[in-house]
């Protein structure tokens, strides 16, 4: 049993990737951090309560992740970040799945609230 | 064809070359109201058919009489005739704008041969040739081109604008996460310093990344070094006068030269340098736009020390004593549409070329240019 919940972050931006991993922790969860998609492997996967992930990335994108995600764990909540929101990314990010999004610099406080939400409401 | 009676002309410029006036174009660049006089003086004696016909003129008698009536106020070409007259040429070719009998413009290339003697003067015969058309296609195909450039300025802008704001907003999304991060870790019973003490390592770390960005991208900008080579200034003065030429004449500006012999080389982006006056004429010009009266520019170019000192000089509303600092700015603007971006160019292109360039205000009224640029090794 798990004593916090566990968040993963994806993103390739190791500064702020550290730092989405720090502000996680100080809401009170336990952050695991992956630079590449592909290192959230299925055993990962398995082990996370929420998947904050970002969206342009090398080799695997994250809405790439969203598919495999969408297959292997079909309930568990994704929150989407990205540099470059546009409605149609919004679209297509819902559509695979994901239960918010987020433009980056991402709001602290607009974050803690979705993963209090998201993790209130249960995982899978 | 036409004849045309300039002995005035001749002998007040011979009268002038005597009395030791060198540089006839700066001689009357300082006195624009002497050389409309004098333009009053040169008499149109005879057309023929051809010539009625190209002006749109009802008959040849419409024609005949001062030029005066014929060559607009905006008129950039008759000084050009006194220079030939002073240099002792004898042959002159010019494209001048004429106002037809309903006041419109007619573009038209004049040609002829000068006599040896002033007394000939009296009887020149000159070829004209309607160019109006031409020229019209050609000012199309200019504002065209003006309108790329135009464009392709402001995408690049944009595009650079996005890049910057890509490239500071990483840094900022983990400044904001950190600093939020260690907020919350100060809070409540039991701080975790260690955890805050990491969050501002990480947090000013950050803070140098978006530094180097803007430096990164200060860098960029300045990148595109001016090449600098001794270069002919009035050549670039003259180049750039051609560039706005049109401008200036929709604003019903005229731009008058006014130099000193022996003018050295300066050292400058000859490329640059033309760019910047031509940011200046136009500043100028629309400085000028609802003047009621001639709308003369001075361009002044002089040697002062080890500086060649170009000035641009205009007698319009001048520059509002608040806004003297902030002309240079990037992005300030007071006119409408426009988009703050010449005079800012002007001045970092000026800096870049190990040049200055300042703005007063005359006392009389208008506002003064002046940019310094060094003199080239000699």
């Amino acid at each position: 049993m798990k004593v916090h919940p566990r968040i993963a972050i994806v993103d390739d931006d190791d500064a702020l990737r550290s730092a989405l991993g720090r502000l996680v922790r100080s809401f009170g969860y336990e952050a695991a951090q992956f630079s590449r998609a592909a290192d959230l492997t299925h055993e990962e996967a398995r082990n996370i309560d929420c998947l904050v992930t970002d969206i342009q990335m090398p080799e695997m994108s994250g809405f790439e992740l969203l598919r495999r995600l969408q297959a292997e764990r079909p309930r568990l909540p994704i929150i989407v970040m990205t540099a470059y929101p546009a409605l149609h990314r919004e679209q297509e990010a819902l559509g695979l799945g994901a239960v918010r999004f987020f433009a980056k610099p991402i709001s602290a406080s607009a974050l803690e609230a979705a993963l209090r939400d998201i993790l209130a409401g249960g995982g899978e | 064809m036409w004849r045309e009676d300039w002995s005035a002309a001749a002998q007040t410029v011979a009268a002038l070359v005597h009395s030791g006036v060198s540089d006839i174009e700066s001689y009357y660049a300082q006195r624009p109201d002497e050389l409309r006089a004098l333009r009053a003086r040169v008499i149109i004696k005879d057309v023929n058919d051809r010539a009625v016909e190209e002006a749109g003129a009802a008959a040849k008698e419409d024609m005949l009489g001062s030029l005066d009536r014929l060559l607009p106020d905006t008129d950039q070409t008759f000084v050009q005739w006194l220079v030939t007259f002073a240099r002792g040429d004898r042959y002159f070719r010019s494209e001048a704008h004429v106002t037809d009998p309903d006041g419109g413009i007619r573009e038209t290339l004049f040609a002829a041969s000068l006599p040896a003697d002033i007394a000939s003067f009296s009887d020149i015969i000159v070829m004209s040739v309607d160019i109006t058309n031409f020229k019209r296609l050609q000012g199309q195909l200019l504002a065209a081109e003006a309108d790329m450039a135009r464009a392709t300025r402001v995408t690049a802008i944009g595009a650079l604008t996005a890049s910057i704001a890509h490239e500071v907003n990483g840094p900022l999304a983990a400044i904001m996460a950190n600093a939020e991060a260690a907020q919350r870790f100060m809070r409540g019973p039991d701080p975790q310093l260690q955890e805050v003490a990491e969050a501002l390592t990480a947090l000013v770390a950050d803070a140098a990344r978006a530094t180097e960005v803007v430096k990164r991208t200060r860098a960029f900008i300045t990148r595109a070094a001016p090449e600098r080579a001794p270069t002919d200034v009035m050549e670039c003065v003259r180049q750039a006068i051609e560039l706005v030429e049109r401008e200036l004449r929709r604003l019903a500006a005229t731009a008058h030269v006014d130099t000193v012999a022996d003018l050295p080389l300066a050292l400058a982006d000859p490329i640059q340098l033309q760019q910047i006056l031509v940011n200046l004429l136009m500043n100028a010009a629309q400085a000028l736009v609802g003047a009621d009266r001639p709308r003369d520019i001075r361009v002044d170019v002089r040697l002062r020390g080890e500086s060649i000192i170009i000035e641009v000089i205009d007698d319009g509303p001048g520059i509002e004593p608040g806004l003297m600092n902030r002309i240079f700015d990037p992005f300030f603007t007071t006119r409408e549409g426009g988009m703050g971006m010449g005079l800012a160019i002007a001045r970092a292109s000026a800096e870049a070329q190990a040049g200055q360039l300042i703005a007063v205000n005359r006392p009389e009224g208008g506002a003064i240019f002046r940019l310094f640029l060094p003199v080239a090794g000699r």
